[in-house]
Order: structure tokens, then C-alpha cells, then sequence
């Protein structure tokens, strides 16, 4: 169980998560969604105790009941890979070229479950058969070049699953990844939190990828948790204007129109940190900007069904059940996943 | 097959010379034309022949027997103070890398500092305090070599620290000190080795230049540096003295270096696309 609230990652004074809370339960799959830059990495190097050094942490971190924030180094690594661990992006920089994908996998489970080698190696077997990687005895001594990407992805993910974490965090796993390979692997994920009742947290900027892994998802931009819920019911029918245009910046071959039309973008960029708004992040960029938005933060307001959602136009009379329109006109989202 | 055809020549070359030399120096200790201390003033200032190879020397000692075990004195110091050295600076290089901050940043002003140091300075401070031996002579070398050594280490572990394999490992939940030996280590390897077939040569250098100025190894034991020293004298009468031991230094020099930078151009990927 891994209870985030109020957390807060300041650069200065300058904000790269602000107050985001965040809740994973035993078996629950949860989706951090938003573009380059809207905080999604630092929160979840946060979330194992890695932020830069330069940042300062403030809220509270609860895994299993054990407060984590602002704790020392000596207790996190206590925690790392055996309570929480973590799925890498980029699979080739993420094992070491050098040794030999028997000997990276035996390092976590010769550091926290102090087996033996013929025991490391039984069990470093088991983990490859358990990601779904063909073979498993003769990888043990192959060295990571020698693998496609997408068996190397599946490395990863025995790497992380080695110690037995109850959560697992998965930073931009599929990127790397073709769009076949993706899918096999969120698959591959799914049934591994489902098979453990392992806690998911699932970052990336992919809608499709998170509608087809997550049950809930939230929206950062601008460091912001700026809407949060059940993955279809948000992104069916999204209340914050940026969500909104998120699924409408979504390539679609069957969209109307075909090829010619041009794919709706929000304009202009995330700003960087420490050049943001003290009112809502997304004023500057919003198509339906209320006079108080770059002033005033939005709460995050509860829309019942578990959703909430920061958007000053949702306390406006008359607009709190309508979903956001998309900023583009006549590109209004449709069915995701 | 690829790998063979395109090793470069620099790296054959200095690999030959390198042999050449381990060769002589290792068959010194069971083996050399004469006994290479053994005095016979009758036959001084004799020419090659088929006895004395390359002659004999003011004390009718033959010049291929000392040069031979010059050979192993000049490879047995320049070893031991590079392994001495290198061990030193690049135990100190990796962990400045992996402690990061100031404690980093002492150690590197630390090495900078010995760095500026003169080394035969120090060597001749080492010589006149504790006296001229070979056991300082090795020491001041391998002092030499450890600023270098930190320097490498660091730089190279730096590169492999910003990797995101050893924020795998930390994610696993390791400390720096242990992902160092592991992970680290294995991937500064070919970084530090490179750099220690070129101190070799800047070793074998110091030994002679301590050698000369009598703070090496001493009498009976032969060395390069001190056949130098004693040929000065006689220049006029017998150049050969001195040309020989100089030839077997620049040799081994230019061996070593030769053979690093080959190293260097095999090592690393992104000099040798320049062939």
C-alpha cells in the first residue's frame, strides 16, 4: 500500500511537483499521465526516496504504513527493490553492458533475500519464465546486447520483480518499445500485478498505452495533479480542459476527415519550473481561461465516482456535470482503449 | 576476424618493443652471457666480438648482461610502483566519484595538489630524508602515479555514474560504495588500464632519471640509469656506454606509450572511427 499526500518537490522556489496526493492499493494499476516536463519522473524518483539532491521533499511518503519522506538514505535502501521498486525506461542504459543477465539478475536477490547461488540461480530462472522470456537458461549467460529490445524490456521487469516488491513503478516502460512489443508488455504487466496483487504505478504519456494498463489514472501538468479517476470513465469524458486536450492531440486513423485534417495540438508549451503561474498551471495555454484562472489555484474538486478534478470552471453554475470541451473545435474526443 | 585485421600498427609496434622487453628482463633472472656484475678490468673498453656481444665497460663487465638486467630493474620498480600507484589513485578516484559533493571535490583539489608537486623533487626529498634505496625509489614513483590514477578513475566514473543501470541498482536498493565495486569498476577497467601502460613508461623513465642521480637502486645491481651516469665520464673514450642504456630506455618509453595509445584506439569507440 503506498499512500502519497501533499507531496511536494521544490527546486528553490521554484515547484517540480506541487502537493500531489496519490494512493496505491494492494493489486490497483494507476496511470500518471501529462507531456514532457509536467513532473511525472521527479514524482516518481520521489517516490523512491531519488530525487535530485538539489530538491527539497516535502509531504509525506507512506509505504506499508512506514512514513519514508525526509527520511535518511540508510532507511530508503532498506526499502528499494524489496517494498517499492522500479521498471526503467530505456532498457539498453538500464543493464549493465558488461555483466551477464544471470549475474544483473542475482543482485537483488543475493542483496535482500540472501539465497545461495544455486538458490539465485533457481530463482532467476523462475523470473525469466515468469516474464514470459523464451528459453531462460541460455539468457542467463548471455550479455544484454544480445537480446532483442523487447526481451530486454522483459529483463527489466524480472529485475524489478526480483525482490518481490508490493509496489512497482513503471516509468515510460514502453517507449522504447514498437507498438506490438508495447502492448505485449503492458500485458505482461497487467497480469504480473494481477498474478502478485502488487501495487502499479504507471507513468507515461501515452493515453492508449494507460487506458489498456490502468484502472485509475491521474493528469499532472505543470506539476499539478489536475484531475484524477477511473481510467475509462476520465478519459470518456474528462473535466479539466487539459485532459481534454490531450485526447484530442491523440493520431487517430479513423478520425473524420482522414489524413487530410490536421491533429489538434494545445498551443504553445509546459512551462518550465519556476516561470509558472501561481494560479492553475494550465492558464496561458487553456481555450476556456476564466479571468481568475493565472491568479487562483483551482481545489481539486470532488466529482463523486472517486474523480476529482482542478478546474475553476467546474464551481461555475451550470458547467460542474458537463465534461470539457477539447480547445481545438470540432475535435472532440473519442472512445479511448 | 574483424577485429584482428583492424588492430592498429602503434598498438603492434609497442606490443613487440613491450615483449621484447618483459622477454630480456624475465630471461635475466635464470640466464645472462656473463655473470652481469662480474668484474675483468684485463678486458675493459673491449669492442663487440663474439664474447662480448656489445663489449665490456670500464670494469670489463659485459654491456648485454647489464643492459639485460637493467632491463629487469626497470620493469620490476616501474610494476610494483604502478600497481602501487594505480591502485591508490583510482581506489581514491572511484570513491570521490561515488561520494560526490565536497568530499569529491577535496580529494580532487588533493590530487591537484601532489600534481603540482615536482616529482623527482620529492623523490630527492624521499632520498635525503630515508636514504637512497630502492624501496623509496619505488615509493616515490608510485606517489607520482596516484593523482593520475584519481584523476582517470574519477572522470571515468563520473561518465558510468550518470548510466541508468547504477540507478537500477540503487532503485534495488544498494549504496554507492557497493554499486561501485560491482557495477562501476568493471566499466572504468579498460579507462584505468590504458592509463597505466603509459605510467609504465613514465615509471621506467624516473627510474632512470633517479638512477642517474644515484637515488635508485645501488651497486652491485645494474640499472639503465646508472650505466648512464658512469658513461658520462667517459663520453670521449667510449660513447658506445652511453648510447647503449639510452637506446633501451627510448625503446622501452616509446614501447609502452606506443602500446597505450594503441590500447586507447581500441578501447575506445570514439577515436578509433577516425581510421
Amino acid at each position: 500500500m503506498l499512500e502519497v499526500d501533499s507531496l511536494s518537490v521544490r527546486f528553490g522556489e521554484a515547484y517540480a511537483v506541487r502537493e500531489a496526493s496519490l494512493s496505491v492499493a494492494p493489486g490497483e494499476r494507476v496511470g500518471v499521465v501529462g507531456e514532457s516536463g509536467c513532473g511525472k519522473s521527479v514524482l516518481a524518483a520521489s517516490l523512491l526516496g531519488l530525487a535530485p539532491e538539489a530538491a527539497r521533499v516535502t509531504g509525506s511518503i507512506r509505504l506499508g504504513g512506514n512514513e519514508l519522506a525526509g527520511g535518511p538514505e540508510r532507511r530508503w535502501r532498506g526499502h528499494r527493490g524489496r517494498d517499492i521498486a522500479m521498471v526503467f525506461q530505456e532498457p539498453m542504459s538500464a543493464l549493465n553492458p558488461l555483466l551477464r543477465i544471470g549475474q544483473i539478475l542475482a543482485e537483488p536477490i543475493v542483496l535482500h533475500q540472501r539465497l545461495g547461488r544455486r538458490a539465485a540461480e533457481a530463482r532467476v530462472l523462475s523470473l525469466l519464465e515468469e516474464v514470459g522470456i523464451p528459453d531462460p537458461r541460455a539468457r542467463l549467460s548471455q550479455f544484454p546486447h544480445q537480446l532483442s529490445g523487447g526481451q530486454r524490456q522483459r529483463v527489466l521487469i524480472a529485475l524489478a520483480l526480483a525482490a518481490d516488491p508490493s509496489i512497482l513503478i513503471a516509468d515510460e516502460p514502453t517507449t522504447a518499445l514498437d507498438a506490438n512489443m508495447a502492448v505485449r508488455v503492458v500485458d505482461l504487466l497487467v497480469e504480473l500485478t494481477q498474478r502478485r496483487g502488487m501495487g502499479l504505478v504507471f507513468i507515461s504519456h501515452d493515453l492508449g498505452v494507460v487506458a489498456r494498463a490502468t484502472e485509475r489514472v491521474v493528469v499532472m501538468y505543470g506539476g499539478d495533479v489536475v484531475e484524477t479517476g477511473p481510467t475509462h470513465a476520465t478519459l470518456e469524458a474528462p473535466r479539466h480542459p487539459y485532459t481534454a486536450g490531450l485526447i484530442a492531440a491523440r493520431p487517430s486513423i479513423a478520425r473524420a476527415g482522414g489524413l487530410r485534417t490536421r491533429l489538434p495540438t494545445i498551443p504553445g508549451m509546459v512551462p518550465p519550473v519556476g516561470r509558472r503561474a501561481p494560479g492553475c498551471p494550465f492558464s496561458g495555454r487553456c481555450a476556456v481561461e476564466l479571468p481568475r484562472c493565472a491568479g487562483e489555484r483551482p481545489p481539486l474538486l470532488d466529482m463523486g465516482e472517486g474523480a476529482r478534478a482542478a478546474c475553476h470552471r467546474l464551481t461555475e453554475a451550470g458547467l460542474r456535470d458537463e465534461p470539457a470541451t477539447a480547445p481545438a473545435p470540432g475535435a472532440m474526443p473519442e472512445t479511448v482503449g | 576476424m574483424m577485429r584482428m585485421r583492424s588492430l592498429p600498427v602503434n598498438l603492434l609496434l609497442g606490443a613487440a618493443l613491450v615483449a621484447a622487453l618483459t622477454l630480456a628482463a624475465l630471461l635475466s633472472l635464470v640466464w645472462t652471457p656473463h655473470p652481469f656484475a662480474a668484474i675483468d678490468v684485463a678486458n675493459r673498453f673491449q669492442g663487440p666480438s663474439a664474447e662480448h656481444w656489445l663489449g665490456t665497460d670500464q670494469l670489463g663487465r659485459d654491456v648485454v648482461s647489464q643492459l639485460m638486467a637493467g632491463a629487469r630493474t626497470s620493469v620490476a620498480i616501474a610494476f610494483v610502483a604502478v600497481v602501487l600507484g594505480g591502485s591508490v589513485g583510482t581506489a581514491l578516484g572511484l570513491f570521490a566519484s561515488a561520494a560526490g559533493d565536497f568530499v569529491e571535490d577535496a580529494v580532487m583539489r588533493l590530487a591537484d595538489f601532489s600534481f603540482a608537486f615536482p616529482a623527482l623533487l620529492f623523490a630527492i626529498m624521499l632520498a635525503a630524508v630515508f636514504g637512497p634505496s630502492l624501496a623509496n625509489a619505488v615509493v616515490a614513483i608510485a606517489f607520482i602515479n596516484v593523482p593520475v590514477f584519481a584523476r582517470v578513475a574519477r572522470a571515468a566514473a563520473n561518465q558510468v555514474w550518470t548510466r541508468e543501470f547504477t540507478l537500477a541498482s540503487r532503485v534495488a536498493g544498494r549504496s554507492g560504495f557497493s554499486i561501485t565495486v560491482d557495477h562501476i569498476l568493471p566499466n572504468v577497467a579498460a579507462a584505468v588500464i590504458v592509463q597505466a601502460t603509459i605510467e609504465f613508461a613514465v615509471a621506467i623513465l624516473a627510474e632512470a632519471a633517479l638512477s642517474y642521480l644515484g637515488l635508485g637502486v645501488q651497486p652491485p645491481a645494474a640499472s639503465w640509469g646508472r650505466m648512464l651516469s658512469e658513461a658520462q665520464t667517459l663520453l670521449y673514450l667510449a660513447p658506445q656506454l652511453a648510447i647503449y642504456p639510452g637506446l633501451c630506455i627510448v625503446a622501452a618509453v616509446l614501447g609502452f606509450n606506443l602500446l597505450g595509445d594503441g590500447l586507447r584506439d581500441v578501447t575506445d569507440p570514439r577515436l578509433s572511427r577516425r581510421q
